[in-house]
């Protein structure tokens, strides 16, 4: 065997650890806050004012601890999807990405665009294709300066059997030094509470890439704005 | 609750098919605060599902099914039962996650109504009554 083989073999294996234990985490987490919710009601009579703080406290802890494992059963789930391999066009993925966030676009008043590229396509498992697509955009969305709405501009090209997919950004910017801890599973670069998520879109974002073969970097632009490129195999 | 409303309930026996002691707990305890007197017959997997099932004369009128469990999951146990009884109960599932794959492979299966990830809560449990009136 030789150290690629071993070192892949060794990486699934992690994977599939991380997977079971994830996901059998969740039930007894699930339990323990819905005993936790009984325990509560039946004594729920007259809290006091620490025994309230405790109680919505213990029932954060929960919540935490969910989101937690939830993220890493999603990460995890990422290796062992089935695939559904075909050809999709850049256009294609975003607009069916961004289905989920039309919420958000409308009461963010964001901007969102395909400049160039947009028929070009991408070889892989569409599902998690979307799924990358899905994280960009809603980085955009969340990293936004306050008062200026997102505004985001998509351009793709081909170069070498690849379709290289570029997303750039009027948001608060992420410096390249720093793309290595915000693309790493669970790592977050703000302080909790300043943006929504739980530093998992870039990381999920970059496992799709190489699940692909493909890679993701940033464009170093400071506080500026951020450009992310993906890059996939190009379809037929 | 009033009299009148706790007669309407439909639900009057039930079954909850499920390996994890703490969701037996929480399901029969959930099921009871929507209909108190309903019978709750428990099996911790789907074998032993299947051998209390084919010794009674009436079937529940609701199985509540966890998927995942040993011996006999929740899919094999629905193989078994759909052969058997030709679905005499109405089945609802009980996930512990909301998968695509497990709800379509629940769904073939002309008894499964409902798919519902756990904890069990009261206006699922809810639903589900009315969902059983309707079958009536």
């Amino acid at each position: 065997m030789t150290p690629e083989e071993k070192y892949d073999l060794l990486e699934k294996e992690f994977e599939k650890f991380v997977y079971i234990t994830s996901h059998d985490l969740r039930a007894p987490l699930r339990q323990i806050g819905a005993f936790m919710d009984l325990f509560i009601k039946s004594i729920d009579v007259n809290l006091d004012e620490n025994q309230a703080l405790y109680k919505s406290m213990m029932m954060e802890c929960v919540e935490d601890a969910q989101a937690i494992v939830d993220v890493l059963v999603e990460y995890a789930r990422l290796h062992v999807s089935e695939q559904r391999i075909a050809d999709i066009s850049v256009d294609q993925c975003l607009h069916e990405s961004l289905a989920l966030l039309s919420d958000v676009i409308k009461e963010k008043n964001a901007k969102i665009s395909i400049a160039k590229g947009a028929d070009l396509t991408m070889h892989g498992d569409t599902a998690l294709l979307k799924k990358a697509f899905f994280c960009l955009v809603d980085n955009a969305l969340k990293f936004h300066k306050a008062q200026t709405p997102p505004q985001l501009s998509i351009h793709a090209y081909t170069a070498e059997e690849k379709t290289y997919i570029a997303f750039e950004d009027n948001g608060i910017g992420l410096a390249a030094d720093k793309f290595e801890i915000a693309s790493t599973i669970l790592k977050q670069l703000h302080p909790k509470g300043d943006y929504a998520g739980r530093g998992a879109g870039l990381a999920f974002v970059k496992k799709i890439a190489h699940l692909h073969g493909g890679d993701v970097q940033v464009e170093n632009k400071g506080t500026s704005g951020t450009t992310i490129i993906i890059a996939l195999k190009a379809g037929a | 609750m009033t009299n009148s409303e706790e007669e309407k309930r439909a639900m009057n026996f039930v079954m909850v098919v499920d390996d994890s002691e703490p969701d037996q707990f929480l399901s029969k305890y959930t099921i009871e605060q929507n209909s108190p007197d309903a019978e709750i017959l428990q099996a911790y997997d789907g074998q032993e599902a299947l051998e209390i099932l084919d010794k009674l004369d009436k079937q529940p009128e609701v199985i509540f099914l966890d998927i995942n469990m040993p011996r006999m999951n929740g899919h094999e146990f629905l193989k078994e039962y759909s052969q058997r009884n030709n679905c005499g109960s109405v089945v609802v599932m009980l996930s512990s996650s909301d998968q695509e794959k497990d709800k379509a492979a629940s769904f073939q299966y002309a008894c499964v109504k409902k798919y519902l990830t756990k904890p069990l809560n009261e206006d699922a449990v809810a639903e589900v009554d009315d969902l059983i009136k309707q079958s009536q």
